[in-house]
């Protein structure tokens, strides 16, 4: 190595040390509960994806979004069922009248199980998929979402994203609904593809500027992939 | 920088930005970060890296939080119309639920989002005017 790139690699190394030294002070000396600030900070991209989708469901203009159950959003740790008693929800209305209903971090019940025949209320652990937001219709039971009762499900990276998150999301985009059928009345981009049955659509947020990259099968599997920084 | 770096030189530079990072509590991201990142040449994979750090510390900084506070705040309750100004993350693996106020934690400091940047930008340019 030249003295020249032996200064400046040194240089960096020593800037990153001091930069991060300081940062992991401040948050040893802060730190009181358990959870770790890279939990907080995904949890704060998942609450910018949920106003995000807010603002691009159809009809936008005539939407307003009201909290149901509690005054405090909150957002779950890991997913799982419906609970309306323990859980709040954001009530969609177009023009005052309700018209949807969107949960955040909830489990579906998959397709595959339903066609097994797999009861709802007992699925295996491979039987059901978190969706960190998800669109449904209003009133639904307590319990683990049905795939057929998804009207759009949003995952969302905090990260660059890669070939995995994408295959992922096509096995969940897989478990929702087959190719061929209607469209979801909540995509709000043009309409293209096949559509799907049961009539959903499957959004992926991420922060990482390649999600671009992974466009090819957008159209036929009802997905959209957007770049949110 | 040091566009003439190795790629043997990239790559340790790689390794150490990836150890300040999980050591800072962000593992998870690491780890997904670098298999995203690891169909680029070293030098990319570097700055790539430590553009999306410093993007996602940057969603974080308190003038960010205020953004969100004031969009999460078109959400109105149903039960009185007031406006919803708290978010909470909900641990809900243990007997008890354990809350945490998504708008009250430790947020990254501008000055640490700042000398990140700074370092990116010298790693891109060489300017050495970028690391003051």
């Amino acid at each position: 190595m030249s003295a020249t790139r032996a200064t400046a690699t040194k240089t960096v190394r020593n800037r990153v040390k001091r930069a991060f030294a300081k940062r992991l002070g401040i948050t040893q000396v802060a730190a009181g509960g358990l959870m770790g600030q890279s939990m907080l900070q995904d949890k704060l991209y998942e609450l910018q994806a949920l106003l995000e989708t807010m603002d691009r469901l159809p009809g936008s203009a005539a939407n307003t979004f009201h909290l149901v159950a509690g005054s405090s959003l909150k957002l779950r740790y890991k997913g799982g069922r419906i609970d309306r008693s323990r859980w709040p929800h954001v009530e969609m209305r177009v023009h005052g009248h309700a018209s949807a209903e969107i949960w955040s971090n909830i489990e579906f019940v998959s397709l595959s199980a339903h066609a097994a025949g797999r009861l709802p209320g007992h699925p295996t652990y491979a039987d059901t998929h978190e969706l960190d937001i998800v669109v449904t219709e209003l009133g639904l039971p307590d319990g683990y979402l049905e795939h057929d009762r998804i009207e759009l499900g949003v995952e969302v990276k905090d990260r660059p994203y890669s070939k995995e998150l994408l295959k992922a999301l096509l096995g969940v985009r897989r478990e929702m609904a087959y190719v061929g059928g209607g469209r979801s009345r909540f995509a709000w981009w043009p309409a293209a593809g096949p559509g799907a049955s049961p009539p959903s659509a499957l959004v992926a947020f991420a922060s990482g500027h390649e999600i671009a990259n992974y466009v090819g099968p957008e159209d036929h599997f009802g997905l959209k992939l957007i770049h949110l920084p | 920088m040091p566009a003439n770096l190795t790629d043997d030189e990239w790559r340790a530079l790689f390794e150490y930005l990836r150890a300040q990072v999980s050591a800072l509590g962000f593992g998870d991201w690491d780890h997904h970060a670098a298999l995203a990142l690891d169909v680029l040449e070293p030098r990319d994979a570097t700055t790539s890296y430590l553009r999306a750090f410093v993007g996602k510390q940057k969603r974080a900084t308190n003038r960010s939080l205020e953004h969100l506070r004031t969009e999460t705040a078109r959400l109105l309750t149903k039960s009185d119309g007031e406006r919803v100004t708290t978010v909470l993350l909900v641990d809900d693996r243990f007997e008890r639920d354990v809350q945490y106020d998504l708008f009250g934690q430790t947020v990254p400091t501008d000055q640490f989002v700042d000398e990140l940047a700074g370092i990116l930008a010298f790693l891109e340019s060489g300017d050495e005017g970028a690391l003051r």
